[in-house]
């Protein structure tokens, strides 16, 4: 599905690349859905893996340590593109000025940015931190979760929190209400 | 503070209230992925120990539950069932 050299000619590392193959079909697919192009979502794709190549080429030439989580890693970068990509679009900067069809535009893209602004959220989740998302949503205890993710109580509240703060002051920072 | 003031603050705080933000997590997770033709979803089985012993599982299902609506769902199924069945004993 992935060519290993993105449309800038440059070169997705074979760490990289394995890792690109295997979130690859869940990662376009949503972003297929977004950008209503599924040649652009792949390419997109690539040029994210590249770039994650470059930095992951970059951190082993200093010596700093590698990044622990790839997969989240990938799709964070992916999202990012995504959103610029979406960003790039000429659709809207003031919404008073834009007619009916325009506007339903608008409110489109406001729930495609939402949409993006959930992912990324939720993308810089390590396993650990998804496991426990998952049963707290569920309404599972700190102690229950404590018992099935192998974590402290107050260790998950923690990492629960600090999702659920990024979440709020990436809608914040955006002036965006969910 | 004027009333005003203070009702824009409340609704505010509302809008980015925890409460608000997990019922946004769930509908996100549950609607943004589809997968009709439920490609590269892992068995039944997997997504079962994925609910009792998530760290007997290897990090790509989790990642997968993440970014995937129906095998999100079936996992929610699975951890309400969890869920009521330890509890279930507990109160016994």
């Amino acid at each position: 599905m992935l060519n290993s050299v993105d449309r800038l000619g440059r070169e997705i590392e074979p760490a990289v690349l394995s890792v690109a193959q295997e979130i690859g079909p869940t990662a376009v697919r949503y972003a297929e859905k977004l950008l209503g192009d599924p040649a652009l979502a792949i390419t997109l794709f690539e040029e994210a893996a590249a770039t994650v190549s470059l930095t992951h080429r970059e951190k082993a030439a200093r010596g700093k340590p590698d990044v622990k989580d790839m997969r989240g890693y990938l799709f964070l970068a992916y999202i990012r593109r995504v959103r610029k990509e979406k960003r790039a679009e000429p659709v809207l900067n003031d919404p008073k000025n834009l007619d009916l069809a325009r506007r339903a535009q608008y409110m489109e893209m406001q729930d495609v940015e939402r949409n993006l602004i959930m992912a990324e959220a939720l993308a810089t989740c390590d396993t650990v931190t998804q496991n426990i998302v998952l049963r707290r949503l569920e309404g599972f205890s700190w102690k229950e979760i404590e018992l099935l993710c192998g974590v402290s109580g107050h260790a998950a509240r923690q990492r629960f929190s600090a999702t659920v703060q990024r979440l709020r002051s990436i809608f914040q920072r955006r002036g965006r209400v969910p | 503070m004027g009333t005003v003031g203070k009702k824009a603050n409340r609704a505010g705080q509302e809008a980015f209230s925890e409460k608000t933000l997990v019922k946004f997590m769930k509908e996100h997770l549950s609607k943004d992925y589809p997968n009709p033709r439920r490609e590269g979803c892992p068995p039944k089985l997997t997504l079962e120990r994925l609910a009792k012993q998530p760290q007997q599982v290897d990090p790509s299902v989790a990642f997968h539950v993440f970014h995937c609506s129906p095998c999100y769902k079936e996992c929610r199924r699975l951890l309400a069932h969890l869920k009521a069945k330890t509890r279930g004993s507990r109160t016994r």
